[in-house]
C-alpha cells in the first residue's frame, strides 16, 4: 500500500488515536509483509464500523495483509457490512452496486490489462455471501466461465448483517433469522464446488482462526488470477451480533463449526494451477 | 483537406462508428432488438482496433462492465432497447453518483414491457429523464438522422469524458434501422477531446472548486468509488450539508457547459405563426412538412427539432413561444415533452400535441392536415 495517501496533517498529530500513528509510521505500507507480521496497528483505521469481535473485520484485516501487491491492487467491493469498512482502506476500491461486483471487476480488469499491457494489475472482488451467492451469483459464475482473472472471495457471515440479520443462501438449514424466523428451509449453498464446476482454476474456503493457511489461499488465489483465470475463496466469518454470541467467541464458534464438520476447510488446485505453484517456488529458490 | 467520404449505412453503424472514432474501445452488451447491430458492428471493429468487445449475460451487467472499464480508464459504450434500458437504470444512476463516464444508447421499440419489438416508438423520453432513482442530472440526445447518429454519438463520448457524466442516446427503431448517405471525415479530421491521464498533484476525486477529469485506476491516485453520497475525496458521508452540496455540484456542472450540451436546430419561415417542435425520427415528417408548406407554399410555418431532449431545450422554446400562435408537439408516445413544451412556452402560445403509438410513423400528411387547421 502507498504510504503518501497516508499522511497525518501535523496540528492533528496528537489528536489522532495510537493505531492511526502506528499505522502510518510502523505500517505495511510499501513493504513485503504477510499477516506474521502484523503489529499492533491496523489496516482497517481505528474508527470502522464494524462491531466488536466482527469476523469479517478479522478477515478483511488478514486478507489485505496477504495480498502479494497491494500497491496495484484493485479491490471491488458490493453493499453490506464490507462495504463500510472499505472506504477506511488504503487500497483502490470500488464499492459497486449490491450483486454488480463481478461485472464490474470484468471491466475493471479487461480495461487495466489493455491500458498496462506491461504491469500487473490484480483485481480482487471482496464481497459478503448475500452479494456473492444470492443477488450477485449470475454475475460472479458468467465472469468464471468468462475465465476472467480476476479473484473472487465471498466473506461469508452466513447472513444479511448489514439490514439486521435476514437469512442468505448461504445461512444452514434451519437458522433462525429475520425474515425466518422458523428456520431457513433450504441448505447452505456449496458455492465452492460450483465454482470448480464453473472453472475456477484454484478454489479454497478458509477462516481467520488459520490465519496461515488464509494467507496462503489468498496468495495463491492471487497469483493463479493473475497467470491462468478465475479463483475462489471463502472466508468463514461468523458474525457475533446476528447470530448472538460474545465478541470475544468469534474464532471459538468458527474452530467449533469446523470440528463439528458444519463448516469444512477445503482446497481445490487445478492441474495448471498445481504446475504454476510449482514454478513459482522453484522460482523462490 | 481531403473530402469527407460519404458512405451508405444504417443508423445503428454510425452510431458504432462514431463510437469508435470517437476512441470508445470498451463494449459490453447484450443482444436485443432493434439495437442488435450495435453490438454485433462492434463485435468486428473493437477487436481489429486494439480494444475489447464482451458480450455479457444481462444488460445490468453489461452496464457494470461498462462502468468498470470506465473506471479502469477506457471509453465505453453500450447499447439496449426497452426492457434492457429498464434493467439498466440503477447502474445508470450509480454512473452519475460516481461521475463515471459512459455512453448508453437505448434504440427505443413500443412498450411498456415486450410490447412490440420490431416497431418504433418515443416512449422513453420520460424514462431517460427520470428513470434512475434520485434527483440526478442527465444528457440526452435524440438523433433524427444517420448522420446525426455518427456525430451525436461523437459528441456523446466528448461530452462525457469532460463532464464525467453518463450521456443517453435516444435512438428509435426508424433511425436505428435507416440507411442514408453519412459523410465520414478522414481519420485525423475527427475532434476528439483528449483528457490527460496524468493530472495534478493536488487533484481529488470529487474536487469541489468544480469539474475534475477523471484519472483511472492505475494511475497513482486512489481513492474511493461509491454511489453513496461522498466527499470531494469520494469518502461516504451523510452529513446534509455535504449532500446538498454534492448534489448540487452534479447539477452545477450541466448548467455550465448548458451551450455545449443543448443542441436544436431551426429550419422554416422567419416569423412562424406555427410551429413544430420535435425530435427523432418525427422530425423526418416534420421536415416533409416545411417543406411543403414554407419552402413551396411559403406559409409561416418553422420546426424547430431538438437534437438535445435533456436537459430540455428550455431557452429555445420560451424564445419561439414568444413568435407564434401555435406550437405542435408531435410524438410516437402519448404525449412525452409536450408537457415540458407547454410549461416553457408559459403561456405565450397554444401548444398541441400529436400523438401516434400504433407503432406506426406520424406522417407528414398527418402533421400537414393539422398545421393547415391553425394557419391563419
Amino acid at each position: 500500500m502507498k504510504k503518501n495517501i497516508f499522511q497525518i496533517s501535523p496540528s492533528f498529530y496528537d489528536v489522532m488515536p495510537a493505531e492511526y500513528r502506528e499505522l502510518v509510521e510502523n505500517g505495511p505500507f510499501e513493504k513485503k509483509v504477510g499477516v506474521s507480521d502484523l503489529g499492533a496497528f491496523k489496516e482497517l483505521s481505528e474508527e470502522h464500523p464494524l462491531c466488536a469481535g466482527c469476523g469479517l473485520a478479522l478477515s478483511l484485516r488478514l486478507i489485505l495483509a496477504s495480498l502479494p501487491n497491494p500497491e496495484d491492487t484493485i479491490i471491488v467491493g458490493s453493499t453490506g457490512c464490507s462495504a463500510i469498512a472499505f472506504p477506511q482502506v488504503a487500497v483502490q476500491n470500488i464499492h459497486s452496486l449490491f450483486g454488480n461486483q463481478n461485472a464490474i471487476a470484468s471491466g475493471v480488469k479487461r480495461a487495466l490489462t489493455l491500458r498496462f499491457p506491461d504491469k500487473i494489475k490484480d483485481v480482487v472482488v471482496i464481497a459478503g455471501d448475500g452479494a456473492t451467492v444470492d443477488i450477485g451469483l449470475d454475475m460472479v459464475m458468467q465472469s468464471w466461465f468468462r475465465q476472467e482473472r480476476i479473484t473472487t472471495i465471498m466473506l461469508d457471515n452466513e447472513a444479511y448483517a448489514n439490514t439486521g440479520g435476514q437469512e442468505s443462501g448461504m445461512s444452514q438449514e434451519g437458522a433462525v433469522l429475520h425474515m425466518a424466523p422458523k428456520g431457513k428451509t433450504f441448505p447452505k449453498v456449496s458455492l465452492p464446488e460450483l465454482a470448480r464446476a464453473s472453472g475456477c482454476v484454484y478454489v479454497a474456503a478458509v477462516n481467520p482462526a488459520k490465519p496461515k493457511k488464509l494467507e496462503k489461499a489468498i496468495v495463491r488465489g492471487v497469483l493463479a488470477a493473475r497467470e491462468l483465470g478465475p479463483t475462489y475463496i471463502q472466508v468463514f466469518t461468523p458474525c457475533p451480533t446476528n447470530y448472538k454470541f460474545k465478541p470475544n467467541e468469534t474464532i471459538e464458534k468458527i474452530k467449533m463449526r469446523v470440528k463439528e464438520g458444519t463448516y469444512e476447510t477445503t482446497e481445490f488446485i487445478s492441474a495448471e494451477a498445481q504446475e504454476l505453484f510449482a514454478r513459482l517456488e522453484e522460482g523462490k529458490k | 483537406m481531403a473530402e469527407a467520404k460519404p458512405v451508405l449505412m444504417q443508423g445503428n453503424e454510425a452510431c458504432a462508428l462514431g463510437a469508435l472514432n470517437a476512441g470508445v474501445r470498451f463494449y459490453a452488451g447484450y443482444p436485443i432488438t432493434p439495437s442488435t447491430e450495435i453490438a454485433e458492428q462492434m463485435a468486428v471493429l473493437l477487436p481489429e482496433n486494439g480494444g475489447v468487445f464482451i458480450q455479457m449475460e444481462d444488460e445490468i451487467a453489461s452496464m457494470a462492465a461498462v462502468i468498470g472499464a470506465s473506471i479502469g480508464g477506457m471509453r465505453t459504450l453500450t447499447a439496449t432497447s426497452g426492457p434492457g434500458f429498464s434493467l439498466k437504470q440503477e447502474n445508470l444512476g450509480y454512473a452519475i453518483m460516481a461521475e463515471i463516464p459512459c455512453v448508453v444508447v437505448n434504440v427505443q421499440r413500443v412498450g411498456p414491457s415486450t410490447g412490440v419489438p420490431t416497431a418504433p416508438a418515443q416512449g422513453d423520453v420520460m424514462q431517460a429523464r427520470w428513470g434512475t432513482h434520485g434527483d440526478h442530472p442527465i444528457i440526452v440526445f435524440s438523433p433524427a438522422s444517420v448522420y446525426e447518429a455518427y456525430y451525436l454519438t461523437i459528441a456523446a463520448v466528448n461530452l462525457s469524458q469532460k463532464l464525467r457524466q453518463p450521456v443517453i442516446i435516444l435512438l428509435d427503431e426508424v433511425i436505428g434501422h435507416m440507411r442514408e448517405k453519412v459523410f465520414i471525415p478522414e481519420a485525423g479530421k475527427l475532434l476528439v477531446e483528449k483528457i490527460s491521464d496524468h493530472v495534478p498533484a493536488d487533484w481529488k476525486p470529487y474536487d469541489e472548486k468544480g469539474l475534475t477529469p477523471l484519472v483511472p485506476f492505475g494511475f497513482g491516485h486512489y481513492y474511493h468509488v461509491t454511489g453513496l453520497f461522498h466527499d470531494q475525496y469520494g469518502f461516504p458521508t451523510g452529513d446534509p450539508p455535504q449532500v446538498e452540496r454534492a448534489l448540487d455540484r452534479l447539477h452545477a456542472k450541466l448548467d455550465r457547459y448548458r451551450d455545449e450540451i443543448v443542441l436544436t436546430n431551426y429550419i422554416g419561415h422567419k416569423e412562424p405563426r406555427v410551429a413544430i417542435v420535435t425530435y427523432g425520427c418525427t422530425v423526418r415528417s416534420a421536415r416533409s412538412v416545411v417543406k411543403r408548406a414554407f419552402w413551396q407554399d411559403r406559409l409561416p410555418v418553422g420546426l424547430l427539432s431538438l437534437q438535445t431532449i435533456w436537459p430540455f431545450p428550455a431557452r429555445e422554446v420560451e424564445a419561439l413561444a414568444k413568435q407564434v400562435d401555435v406550437i405542435i408537439v408531435p410524438e410516437m408516445n402519448m404525449g412525452q415533452l409536450v408537457g415540458e413544451v407547454d410549461r416553457y412556452a408559459c403561456g405565450q402560445a397554444k401548444v398541441i400535441p400529436l400523438n401516434r403509438y400504433d407503432g406506426e410513423m406520424i406522417t407528414p400528411d398527418q402533421m400537414f392536415e393539422l398545421v393547415g387547421r391553425w394557419l391563419p
